[in-house]
């Protein structure tokens, strides 16, 4: 028996393999140019943040002193004390009226609606989130401060604000409801539990830490806009001192040293150190959201088991 | 989902947001006396409360930003789906999310104070010089300014706040292309940047357009950032440079000039809040086609 | 577990946040600081920056002055609805809507342009006709005839004439307005805050805020545009020139040649200015309504017409013809009048000890109030109810 000669099966698959035209090196080009040009548009997201943070702390950082959280601002210098406290107090309100507006509704649009109306909510949910903050703002001029008749105050801040935040607690709700494993509900219903036993006993534990994260992320989201607040309220030097009176803010703070800082060159001191204040709120805000949405992830993981 | 409930008043808060956005629209509505300006609202004299100028205005400065925010922003969806090793990409992701996190008076005032001085001592100068043979891009009299706001600037920090919502909607719409779709076009011996090309991309086209309209219509509503680097003028620009006016930087603007207690600042205020309305009209018709386009490819991401 | 860690985590967050409220709050009652909330002219808001803590800190610890500049229109529809105590505004608003318009302080305004350091060490002289025409874009080179013949020692180059305008709304483009509405009879933007906006002129720049203005004329070789006195150091600092103003219509309509018609800017002049047109105030038929541009009129602002206004100074007068009372409004009847009473006491402070040059005017440039108008401030301040 002769020896098969592999010279000829080697010779017809290298004949066909080569690259005769010089395709395969260019289509290899194009991917190793992409691979290593790509990654670098990264870039375009890195560079602004860092110069970003970098400026902002250059301007704020050297007159920053403890003083400066804990005294209020007097005409264009001081400190953050009043509007640090406003901020805080805004979106506290804030949140709340989110959480009655968003957490009922994303909840009730989770549980009980069917999935065709569901959708449509959502839908609804969602366009309502890309209401530009103006409008909101413009809105809650027209109905809190005039109509209602609340005036320039913290009420009437805190509740605009609430308004646009409400959208993202809405949707976090519905999804961390939604995201509760169909077996466990099936349980528990096949359990005999009732609705408002199944939602406080069984769902509402798994929901709870998604829903937490979207509040947290509703909440940076809501710190930093100005728009909504800007209508609604007035830089005042003391801390808030009821829902019907002004209550200052950390942005307003920054407009004004926009405006006007140059006068009194404290002022555009003031407007960067209320900007480093907020970043630092905002991002030890999504930090939060973080955190627990990667312990509500693993849990719900474990949940699938 | 979907207990049958015998009652009605758990169902009622999915209303919710409906009744909010209505809400808003019938306030805007009963606030800006619905055609108390006639058809000449829709036109350019300014003087006589036309509004094209504006409009116009948000359309040049979102639609470039958005075009921009969409080339990098699928640039960086397929390396961080396709090209990166997955541990860099998962520390390099939350960066993209990072600058959606920044407020918008941040942008604002990094724009004015920082990023505007440099464009306009050094890039302009650069652009105007070796690119103004471009119709547009050359200088005229008075744009660029060395102070550097205007339309570009204004391009440009639009470009930096949409990236995040482009990026993040675009890689979703990536991922969500079936695995064996993807390896068996590696099988065939295509490159991974033709498979990219001619399988995934195409895959995911809804979530893609998807994405871009979302971004514009995050970039036509953005207000703080726009109007403090704008050099808001109620003028078409005459080149790239040069400063015009938004819908919404409009507003912001000329509020006090609304809140006057004459005649004028009344009228003003019907006016606005007339302008209010067709802002929300374009956004929400937006981001309605948007939804739409993604609802299939949806992975729902919370804050965009 | 993690239901335990997010549950702590929001109970902090909440804490933190009821935590200062409450605190707050509760410091407040115990010290019971009085807050004066004032918002409204941005041109005013220096000052007011100015005067708070010194007020605080030299006559009444307890009391706070919190300022804000939201824009005139802001000032006047806050102070009428009561929202806030003090309302700043620009222009003198009317009094039959429950606030007492009480004057300040009085401002001016310098027509700023950039031609090189040799005429910008010079004061050009330019008069409201010259002004009103470069807005209108009739006037667009500045060798034109017009201006070379107020100017008979001057070389003037031929570079074009860029306006500069305010890209927001402002009492800085209101007062600049008026001058050229009073005494130009071409003029078609009439006087507001918002006057370029709608039309800007031709070919004018915008610029973003004072410092906008100032930037934009220190980088187009032959701009000009106007700028609130509190800039000055800014405008000094930057060796751009400001013009000497044209102080009546005689001079405008002669053809502005005889160059003593033009009063640079100082502060007696800007005194000269106020007390002449004070001397046409009609206090009884117009309350403090009145326009102190162009040495005032006659007849009142309810009666001024474009190209109307001005008077005739008297011979060696100086007049500087840009000036504006800067009025702060004030609710008759407050719903809490004990509270009125402080901010009553506050406004009596500024128009007499808070008028120091020296201390408090002196770093914005503004002139203090003639004694006709602190007594006629006194006389409407007691309209306002501060017992109940």
């Amino acid at each position: 028996m002769a020896t098969a000669s592999l010279s000829a099966p080697v010779a017809a698959v290298d004949d066909l393999t080569r690259d005769r035209s010089g395709h395969v090196r260019r289509r290899t080009l194009f991917d190793r140019c992409a691979r290593w040009l790509l990654p670098l548009l990264f870039l375009v997201a890195i560079i602004p943040i860092v110069d970003l943070v970098y400026w902002v702390a250059v301007r704020a950082l050297p007159t920053f002193t403890l003083a400066v959280l804990t005294t209020n601002p007097s005409g264009a210098s001081g400190g953050l004390y009043a509007p640090l406290v406003g901020s805080l107090s805004i979106l506290l309100v804030a949140t709340l009226v989110s959480l009655l507006f968003g957490f009922l509704g994303g909840l009730a649009t989770a549980e009980y609606l069917d999935e065709r109306s569901a959708s449509m909510v959502r839908i609804t949910a969602n366009v309502m989130a890309g209401t530009p903050a103006i409008v909101v703002g413009l809105f809650g001029y027209v109905t809190f401060v005039q109509y209602f008749g609340w005036k320039l105050s913290l009420a009437a801040a805190a509740v605009t604000l609430g308004i646009f935040m409400t959208p993202y607690v809405f949707r976090a709700t519905g999804l961390a409801y939604t995201s509760v494993p169909s077996h466990i509900r099936e349980a528990a219903i096949g359990s005999g539990a009732r609705p408002l036993q199944y939602l406080l006993r069984v769902a509402s534990p798994i929901a709870l830490p998604q829903v937490l994260s979207g509040i947290f992320l509703a909440m940076a989201i809501g710190v930093g806009e100005t728009a909504p607040i800007y209508l609604t309220t007035t830089a005042v030097e003391l801390p808030p001192v009821g829902l019907l009176q002004p209550a200052s803010a950390l942005p307003l703070y920054i407009w004004s040293g926009f405006q006007t800082g140059y006068i009194l060159p404290s002022a555009i001191h003031l407007a960067f150190q209320a900007a480093f204040l907020l970043l630092v709120i905002v991002v030890g805000l999504n930090i939060l959201v973080r955190i627990v949405a990667a312990r509500s992830r693993r849990r719900l993981q474990g949940l699938f088991q | 989902m979907g207990h049958r409930l015998a009652r009605w008043w758990p169902y009622a808060p999915a209303l919710i947001p409906l009744a909010l956005t209505v809400w808003l629209i019938a306030a805007l509505l009963s606030a800006s006396h619905l055609q108390n300006f006639g058809w000449a609202f829709f036109g350019f004299d300014v003087g006589n409360y036309g509004i094209l100028i504006f409009v116009i205005g948000s359309f040049l400065t979102s639609l470039p930003a958005l075009v921009l925010a969409m080339l990098v922003g699928l640039g960086i969806a397929l390396a961080s789906t396709t090209y990166l090793p997955k541990f860099v990409a998962a520390w390099l992701d939350p960066f993209v999310d990072l600058l959606a996190g920044i407020p918008s008076i941040v942008y604002g005032i990094w724009g004015y104070f920082v990023l505007a001085p440099f464009f306009g001592q050094n890039v302009f100068p650069w652009t105007t010089g070796h690119l103004g043979w471009i119709p547009g891009v050359g200088a005229n009299r008075f744009s660029p300014s060395p102070t550097g706001d205007g339309l570009a600037l204004a391009v440009v920090i639009l470009l930096f706040m949409i990236l995040p919502i482009t990026t993040v909607l675009m890689r979703d719409a990536l991922l969500s292309v079936p695995r064996d779709l993807w390896e068996s076009g590696l099988a065939l011996g295509a490159t991974r940047w033709e498979v990219n090309r001619r399988v995934a991309i195409p895959y995911a086209k809804r979530g893609i357009w998807g994405a871009a309209f979302l971004g514009f219509g995050r970039a036509i509503g953005e207000t703080v950032a726009v109007f403090m680097v704008i050099s808001q003028v109620a003028r078409l620009p005459t080149n790239i440079y040069a400063g015009t006016s938004t819908m919404s930087s409009l507003i912001i603007s000329s509020i006090d000039a609304a809140l006057e207690t004459n005649a004028s600042g009344v009228t003003y205020l019907h006016f606005l809040a007339e302008l209010a309305l067709v802002l929300l009209a374009v956004t929400l018709a937006v981001n309605i086609a948007g939804r739409w386009m993604i609802r299939r490819t949806y992975t729902e991401v919370a804050g965009l | 577990m993690g239901a335990a860690i997010g549950i702590a985590v929001v109970l902090l967050v909440v804490g933190i946040g009821g935590g200062y409220f409450l605190g707050a709050y509760l410091t407040k009652t115990s010290t019971s600081t009085q807050d004066i909330t004032e918002t409204g002219s941005t041109l005013l808001e220096p000052l007011m920056d100015i005067w708070g803590p010194n007020y605080t800190a030299h006559v009444n610890s307890h009391v706070t002055l919190s300022p804000s500049g939201g824009g005139s229109g802001q000032g006047q529809s806050e102070s009428e609805a009561g929202t806030i105590d003090i309302g700043a505004s620009d222009a003198y608003t009317a009094s039959n809507l429950g606030v007492v318009d009480v004057p300040v302080a009085i401002s001016s305004q310098l027509v700023v342009y950039n031609l090189g350091s040799t005429i910008d060490a010079v004061h050009l002289n330019l008069n409201a006709t010259m002004l009103g025409e470069i807005y209108e874009d009739t006037l667009t080179t500045w060798n034109s005839g017009l201006i070379t013949a107020a100017n008979p020692g001057v070389t003037l180059p031929s570079t074009s004439i860029t306006p500069v305008v305010r890209s927001d709304s402002s009492g800085d483009t209101y007062i600049f307005s008026s001058y050229c509405d009073f005494g130009y009879k071409g003029w078609t933007y009439g006087n507001s805050t918002k006057a370029f906006q709608s039309s800007p002129p031709k070919d004018s720049q915008p610029g973003t805020g004072n410092v906008g203005v100032i930037n934009e004329i220190n980088n187009i070789s032959g701009a000009v545009g106007y700028v609130g006195i509190s800039y000055l150091k800014d405008v000094e600092n930057d060796h751009l020139g400001w013009a000497a103003l044209g102080d009546n219509l005689a001079n405008s309509a002669s053809g502005g040649i005889n160059t003593k018609d033009y009063v640079n800017w100082s502060i007696a002049n800007v005194t000269t200015d106020a007390n002449l047109a004070l001397g046409n105030l009609n206090y009884a038929a117009d309350g403090l309504a009145i326009s102190l541009i162009m040495g005032g009129s006659p007849a009142g602002p309810t009666t001024w017409s474009t190209g109307a206004g001005g008077t005739n100074p008297a011979a060696g007068a100086t007049p500087y013809p840009i000036v504006n009372l800067e009025y702060t409004l004030v609710k008759t009847s407050p719903s809490n009048p004990s509270h009125q009473a402080y901010v009553v006491q506050f406004l009596q402070w500024a128009i007499s000890y808070g008028n120091n040059v020296s201390k408090y005017l002196g770093q914005v440039n503004f002139v203090p109030l003639t004694p006709q108008i602190q007594g006629l401030d006194q006389e409407a301040l007691s309209e306002v109810q501060i017992a109940s």
